[in-house]
């Protein structure tokens, strides 16, 4: 069903590439990865870490909060003037007119894996350790209302990597039903042993930094990150040219909790219904920003899911190569990637890559290129066959 | 941009708590004709999900797939809302054990059984459904803002929604001394722009910043069940669909707002 567009009139952004989208922009046109050899684990992978979270303090009225989680939103809400953004938007609709729908996967369950190390003798938890302020997935939700003041519509979308993808297509649902008038989106994941050790034991971690679409891929570099996006319709914002969400699809794999289907029959479909959305052909999308996490059955399928719907020409790339798969972040921060690519008029490389693996027959970017870009999909597929595809482009 | 709010009418209805497994035991509790009474809740077994699959799901993922078969009636692939607190705290303990211990080796099963949307992928698998499925929690008020979504994904893309929500207590860990989830509690429906036959209630709904009082059940013995579970807050309109009486229903949403709900029978 067509969808008409919502403007992103402010954003920020953290993760492994720094603080902030400059930080973000000059990475990826200087081709420098986020990414690290961890040094705490038993085993051995690359990491996308976001610096300084830990030393970051949470207001003092809402102590209650701390996590890395909330820390690092919070370090998202104080990046790039969102704050003051929000707290503009707030004045503007009224408190309780702004809506709040924020993705994440891991919420602050590291509270709960530190907690868990500090059991006492009967196995008891520490009388310290505060479930619903911290790992509960509403703790991210209720942190960023009281952080910003607002009190209207929200929840926490928890669909595993396509997570704060998803939020974009809630937000415009509540916007479009009247339960609030302007939106803010985000996600926040950070990095955990559940999530690192998780992936390990499906042996799906890499032990060089990703390598996305590349021949010899072996698996996944985690990372972590933080970003929001304010949304606003178009009639009620006057600034111009702006980068829009302009379609979304949705659909479920059906398939596997843990592995793709291999034709890319659900992520087909999501890619499909995201250009019907935005009333769009498939020869209108400039660059696909690929999910791309660099496992062997996840670009294989993917590959198999874009070609059917772009044929081989249409130049796409992962950035995972950049800043990791950020998980229930990577939605919000990949479709941030496609602003800054539309922004800047460039798409950027696929990072990481040496050998193109030659079964695969997308147009994969092997540098960044300066080229008109007026419309971007973005990938984001999850656990559970949860697939998501955003349409951003230039409006008017 | 805003689409006016229409009714939209609940056409199947299912439950599965202690002493309310299926609607036989539950109607006449809901309607007020018995009292409630707890009694241990039966070992549920998703038939519908092939045998492989189902020895890999916990009772938390078995109690979310029951509620959503039995309210799926038509087996057809509709979009779906899972609406949950506190995830699946039987596997994040066991995996939180796990990383306490000299070798971190998590069950890969258990890994993805841990994300919040497993049991939405199992039904997805399990149903055949293409179509797309979202998993959500806000905490306390995880009903509400699940039913929320859910209608706007019936107003927004004119489509039939299933609506499903489930918590299960922490048995066994440590989680059971902090967890405001005593009992095991899930509830599902179909959401329509259409009224068929066997629709329960039609409601309209909206967000009541006023500081109304939540609603509380009308058969009292329910009071000890909506206090047990996030999810049991849903009981007061569960009567209310019943019941067959136009009321209006106050449920617990973010900030101490309230979700109105509307209910007509016509």
């Amino acid at each position: 069903m067509p969808i008409s567009p919502l403007l992103i009139t402010a954003s920020s952004m953290v993760n492994a590439l720094g603080r902030g989208k400059e930080a973000t922009l000059t990475a990826l046109q200087n081709k420098t990865s986020g990414l690290s050899p961890s040094k705490e684990l038993e085993f051995s992978t690359w990491i996308g870490q976001v610096e300084g979270v830990d030393e970051y303090a949470l207001e003092d009225s809402l102590k209650q909060f701390n996590c890395r989680n909330n820390q690092l939103a919070k370090l998202a809400l104080d990046t790039d003037n969102f704050r003051d953004a929000a707290l503009e938007a707030k004045k503007k609709y009224g408190v309780d007119r702004v809506g709040l729908f924020l993705g994440s996967s891991t919420s602050g369950s590291g509270a709960t894996e530190t907690a868990y190390s500090q059991r006492d003798e009967s196995g008891d938890l520490p009388e310290n350790y505060d479930f619903m302020h911290t790992h509960n997935f509403t703790s991210l939700l209720d942190y960023c209302q009281q952080s910003l003041g607002l009190s209207g519509v929200g929840h926490v979308i928890s669909t595993a990597c396509s997570s704060s993808a998803k939020v974009f297509a809630a937000a415009h649902r509540h916007i479009e039903a009247g339960f609030c008038d302007a939106a803010i989106v985000g996600g926040v994941d950070t990095l955990t042993d559940i999530s690192l050790y998780g992936f390990y034991s499906l042996q799906l971690t890499s032990t060089e930094p990703c390598r996305p679409y590349d021949e010899n891929r072996d698996g996944i570099s985690i990372g972590e990150a933080a970003g929001f996006a304010l949304l606003e319709t178009a009639d009620n914002s006057s600034s111009s040219p702006t980068v829009a969400l302009k379609g979304f699809g949705e659909s479920s794999d059906a398939y596997h909790m843990s592995t793709p289907h291999p034709e890319g029959r659900g992520a087909a479909r999501a890619i499909e219904q995201a250009l019907t959305s935005a009333e769009l052909s498939s020869s209108d999308i400039s660059y696909v920003n690929l999910h791309g996490t660099a496992t062997p059955s996840n670009d294989s399928a993917e590959d198999k899911a874009v070609t059917t719907i772009f044929g081989s020409k249409t130049p796409c790339s992962s950035t995972k190569g950049w800043t990791g798969h950020t998980l229930g972040a990577a939605g919000i921060t990949e479709a941030l990637i496609c602003m800054l690519a539309l922004q800047n008029q460039f798409m950027p490389a696929n990072l990481n890559l040496v050998h193109l693996d030659p079964i695969l027959n997308s147009n994969i970017l092997l540098d960044n290129t300066k080229q008109e870009v007026t419309n971007i999909l973005s990938n984001s597929f999850g656990f559970g066959g949860s697939n998501c595809s955003l349409i951003l482009g230039l409006h008017p | 941009m805003s689409i006016k709010i229409e009714s939209i009418y609940i056409n199947t209805l299912s439950i599965a708590a202690p002493g309310l497994v299926g609607l036989e035991q539950a109607l006449p509790v809901l309607k007020g004709e018995k009292k409630w009474q707890n009694s241990e809740l039966p070992k549920l077994v998703p038939q519908l999900l092939p045998a492989n699959e189902r020895r890999r799901v916990t009772n938390y993922i078995k109690l979310a797939l029951h509620v959503a078969d039995e309210a799926n009636i038509k087996n057809k692939a509709l979009a779906a809302i899972f609406a949950s607190s506190n995830g699946d705290l039987y596997i994040t303990d066991h995996i939180c054990k796990t990383l306490n211990m000299d070798t971190k080796y998590i069950s890969p099963t258990q890994f993805h059984n841990s994300v919040h949307n497993a049991p939405s992928g199992y039904w997805a698998i399990a149903a055949n459904s293409p179509t797309p499925s979202t998993s959500l929690s806000t905490g306390e008020c995880s009903f509400s803002s699940g039913l929320l979504e859910a209608v706007t994904q019936v107003l927004c893309q004119k489509q039939d929604v299933l609506f499903v929500a489930y918590d299960f207590p922490a048995i066994d860990s440590p989680f059971n001394k902090i967890s405001d989830v005593s009992e095991a509690f899930a509830t599902a429906f179909v959401l329509s722009l259409h009224k068929t036959e066997s629709s329960y209630a039609a409601i309209k709904i909206n967000v009541n910043n006023d500081k109304n009082e939540k609603s509380l059940c009308a058969n009292t013995s329910l009071n000890e069940l909506q206090n047990s579970n996030p999810i049991a807050e849903s009981l007061p309109l569960l009567e209310a669909f019943c019941l067959k009486k136009s009321t209006t229903v106050f449920l617990p949403y973010l900030n101490n707002s309230k979700l109105k709900i509307e209910i007509a029978h016509d």
